[in-house]
């Protein structure tokens, strides 16, 4: 009986549980994303001081409810190096959020080979992605169709999967929150 | 008067306090490692019979630091410092490739303990003055870290002797216990 009860009220309040990447070059912002993200869904996080936040060589967990789903981030140190730790985690991705730093010209090719790799693999094959335009507070940033053109020859691998493109501003929280509900799909 | 004990108040909040356990193989820089944290001499080190304890403050925080003794017979007992700990600091000799199965092993069996369970876990890929060092990428991937779920982890290159990367390192773990205690 108890066992019976227990896994009823498991079943009606368990979350699904989906694990999702964020994924993109060194100093891009994932990780100011992933805390502005804990900031706004997570009641009583208080985040950290995002001026401080240094080079990640590792992992940073955050872990949000929305309606009734709980979304486990996974935020990935984005330097050359250790983009070869990121195909150990997409087996288990529901989704992929991939950030670029729209102030970075200069290594904007850096990124697309990264992107263009990450896309490629089978293990991700139909998992949902979106792509955020970060740094967009800043003046002469490059903007969504700037980087959209710069990304144009990845468009045949991204094929069936859901893609959608914003512009966002970590730092400052523009954009978080309807970036996480979507909005349209596209695929460039 | 009313300012002035709200000035008190302000002044005499407690920083929060941290317990840091610092482990991994003998001879990986640990106790090196500590005297940097806490500024002390670091000319004569000799391998830890039992634990040395020091408090650092850093970033408004007061950092217990627990240094066990990593010779293999002292292993067991780092058991007994489990218990209420923040954050864990593994110490890796860079250098020592040689041993990097039996840390990556040692690393591995820390992680299973339940006491330690969510407990964010900094590396310090030691000793990177010397040049046969392997850099902390390599070390993360011989080690497997990428099988580490439950929890937040960080590998940082440093070098106990020279001082090189301990802050960065020691940035990651103010940021990461505050995180962990909201």
């Amino acid at each position: 009986m108890y066992t019976l009860l227990s896994g009823l009220y498991k079943y009606m309040f368990q979350k699904d549980e989906y694990c999702i990447l964020i994924l993109g070059l060194d100093n891009a912002g994932k990780t100011t994303f992933l805390e502005q993200t804990k900031t706004r869904f997570s009641k009583n996080y208080k985040g950290m001081n995002l001026s401080k936040i240094t080079t990640t060589v590792g992992l940073n967990i955050g872990t949000i409810d929305v309606g009734k789903a709980r979304l486990m981030f996974w935020d990935l140190g984005g330097q050359e190096e250790l983009q070869s730790l990121w195909d150990k985690y997409y087996a288990e991705s529901h989704g992929v959020i991939y950030v670029i730093d729209s102030t970075d010209e200069e290594r904007l090719g850096e990124s697309k080979n990264a992107f263009e790799k990450m896309i490629s693999s089978e293990a991700l094959e139909g998992v949902p992605l979106l792509v955020l335009a970060n740094k967009q507070d800043v003046e002469n940033c490059l903007s969504v169709p700037d980087i959209k053109t710069a990304f144009s020859d990845c468009a045949p691998k991204i094929g069936k999967r859901d893609c959608l493109v914003q512009p966002c501003a970590a730092l400052s929280g523009y954009v978080i929150c309807s970036s996480d509900y979507g909005g349209y799909t596209e695929n460039n | 008067m009313g300012l002035l004990s709200i000035l008190r108040k302000l002044k005499s909040a407690p920083d929060q306090e941290v317990r840091i356990l610092l482990l991994g193989l003998d001879n990986g820089g640990k106790t090196t490692l500590l005297k940097q944290l806490a500024s002390e001499d670091i000319s004569h080190i000799t391998p830890t019979q039992g634990f040395n304890i020091k408090s650092v403050q850093s970033q408004g925080f007061k950092l217990n630091v627990w240094d066990i003794g990593g010779q293999r017979k002292i292993r067991p007992y780092w058991r007994n410092y489990f218990e209420n700990t923040d954050m864990l600091i593994y110490v890796i000799d860079s250098a020592d490739r040689k041993r990097f199965e039996e840390t990556g092993q040692e690393l591995a069996e820390l992680l299973d303990e339940e006491k330690l369970s969510g407990v964010p876990v900094l590396i310090f890929a030691n000793k990177q003055d010397l040049l046969t060092a392997a850099p902390a990428s390599e070390i993360a991937e011989g080690l497997n870290l990428h099988i580490i779920r439950d929890r937040m982890w960080q590998i940082q290159s440093c070098s106990a002797l020279t001082g090189e990367g301990v802050q960065d390192g020691m940035s990651w773990v103010c940021k990461n216990v505050t995180a962990k205690k909201k």
